[in-house]
């Protein structure tokens, strides 16, 4: 009796996941964002792996979930037009590293957040769906974070995160587009990976004299 | 009358902004590009030679003195007491918070403003302990440049303030505002000593500062350009300020959306979004 009602159950589970109906686009986002938050928490931030091991799983993480190739194109602008298919690769290569690099040095500072996922907004003209959240620390709120993603390949990849109105995606382009107004693609390029290897060579680690000191 | 003391940097602030408005202009690009014109609209700066001088004096002052301060104060005083500190000044503020939000035509957050201040002042004795977020009146800050913001007024060019920072006329008008007509600050200003009124300003100053130390180190570890990162910064933090936080209707930047359908001439492996001006 209670054998059968399983197998109903899952067959009826297996057709509701075989049919994903339009409506649920926004819940199916909602399970892409915190299972990747919380791979992200329990694969990273949580396992205190080595310095190379960790933006080994960061770089994964990054190409599985991120539209890369929209990213690229988004924070170099109408540069990304003009650049040749060399040019693109380069920055492709070295953007990535870039980001690799700075939040490998952000999980390092993990201090036990969690996420909490709020709801998410029917897409917008554009397609994307904005995926609401909240970092959770010691199970307070601290900051509204909205994960912009679209619906690619079979499944999502984000494009943009916003921490409380700001933009990672936006702010990006607005430092990139100043470097390049004034030195081009080639100037961009040599930049950004001199700042990844400053930054890799603890160069510029900011001087911390004192704890930060956590609430 | 005393409380003059607190309006003399705001006062110097709104003549220096009327000479940086007026000395060095970018020169905007050729009008045919219409790409880079659009992009030079989306910056929002046309000042911008003058801008980055300012902000250069700003970050002289800032690496000199005004980041060692905020430092030594992290260094000196432990965290429960900086805390206290923060919730009194910010307890301070909350009268001219509430006229804002009355302005504003937010009679609900007025109603919370009040009872934080009412509260707080009584059983948080003075504002040294914020009970009212416990107890589930969480606060918030306004300001006159959002009220202005509020009834329609745009915010005009991006401007770089000496010592103030980035901000735009809007802004600059608010600060104004904020310094001579907060009523509480009136009234503090006309019986507490000069003294208190300056010690009131710099701790605020050294407040925030040592509020934004991480951040901003973090922020000038990871650009390429600075000025340019923390000037979209400024303009997208003040937009969600002004919407309270709540859903932009389009998108979260000023004058920007995201466009995912790109443009036919694109590329079409990596179907770049492009950003188009609102």
């Amino acid at each position: 009796m209670t054998r059968r009602f399983v197998l109903i159950a899952a067959a009826l589970l297996a057709l509701l996941f075989a049919v994903p109906a339009e409506a649920d686009v926004g819940s199916d986002a909602s399970k892409f964002v915190s299972s990747l938050a919380q791979n992200a928490i329990e694969k990273i931030a949580k396992a205190q792996l080595p310095e190379d091991e960790r933006t080994r799983v960061l770089r994964t993480m990054l190409h599985d979930n991120f539209d890369m190739g929209a990213i690229n194109a988004f924070v170099t602008g109408r540069f990304w037009r003009q650049a040749s298919d060399a040019q693109k690769a380069e920055f492709a290569k070295t953007f990535e590293d870039y980001l690799v690099i700075t939040w490998s040095k952000r999980f390092k500072d993990y201090g036990g957040q969690t996420m909490d996922v709020v709801g998410a907004q029917p897409p917008d003209e554009s397609g994307a769906i904005s995926v609401d959240t909240r970092i959770l620390d010691q199970g307070k709120p601290i900051y509204n974070v909205t994960w912009r993603v679209r619906a690619k390949d079979g499944g999502f990849k984000a494009v943009d995160i916003v921490v409380e109105g700001v933009s990672m995606a936006i702010t990006q382009r607005s430092d990139f587009l100043a470097k390049l107004q004034r030195d081009g693609m080639d100037g961009l390029l040599v930049a950004l990976k001199e700042k990844v290897d400053d930054i890799r060579a603890g160069k510029i680690e900011p001087p911390m004299a004192v704890k930060p000191s956590g609430k | 009358m005393k409380n003059a003391l607190s309006r003399i940097p705001a006062i110097l602030a709104a003549s220096l902004l009327t000479t940086s408005l007026l000395a060095g202009c970018a020169t905007p690009p050729a009008a045919t590009d219409k790409e880079a014109m659009a992009e030079y609209e989306q910056a929002n700066d046309p000042g911008e030679p003058t801008n980055r001088v300012i902000f250069q004096i700003n970050q002289g002052l800032d690496k000199g003195v005004i980041k060692p301060v905020a430092q030594g104060y992290r260094a000196v005083v432990p965290y429960p007491l900086r805390d206290r500190v923060r919730d009194f000044l910010s307890n301070l503020r909350e009268p001219w918070t509430f006229v804002n939000d009355v302005l504003q035509f937010e009679f609900g957050r007025a109603g919370i403003t009040l009872g934080r201040f009412c509260f707080n002042s009584t059983f948080g004795m003075l504002g040294i302990v914020d009970i009212a977020t416990s107890a589930g009146l969480e606060g918030h800050t306004e300001d006159f440049g959002q009220t202005l913001a509020v009834w329609g007024i745009g915010e005009g060019p991006f401007v770089t303030l000496p010592f103030f920072g980035p901000s735009n006329p809007r802004d600059t008008v608010g600060l104004v505002v904020d310094s001579f007509l907060d009523p509480f600050g009136i009234w503090l200003g006309g019986w507490v000593p000069d003294e208190a009124m300056w010690a009131k300003t710099g701790l605020t100053a050294v407040d925030k500062r040592e509020k934004y130390l991480d951040p901003l180190d973090e922020i000038e570890r990871t650009s390429l350009d600075y000025y340019a990162s923390l000037r979209s910064l400024y303009r997208q933090r003040r937009a969600e300020e002004i919407r309270n936080g709540q859903k932009a209707k389009t998108l979260p930047a000023p004058g920007m959306t995201f466009d995912f359908d790109a443009p036919a001439d694109d590329k079409p492996a990596p179907s770049g979004p492009s950003v188009s001006q609102r």
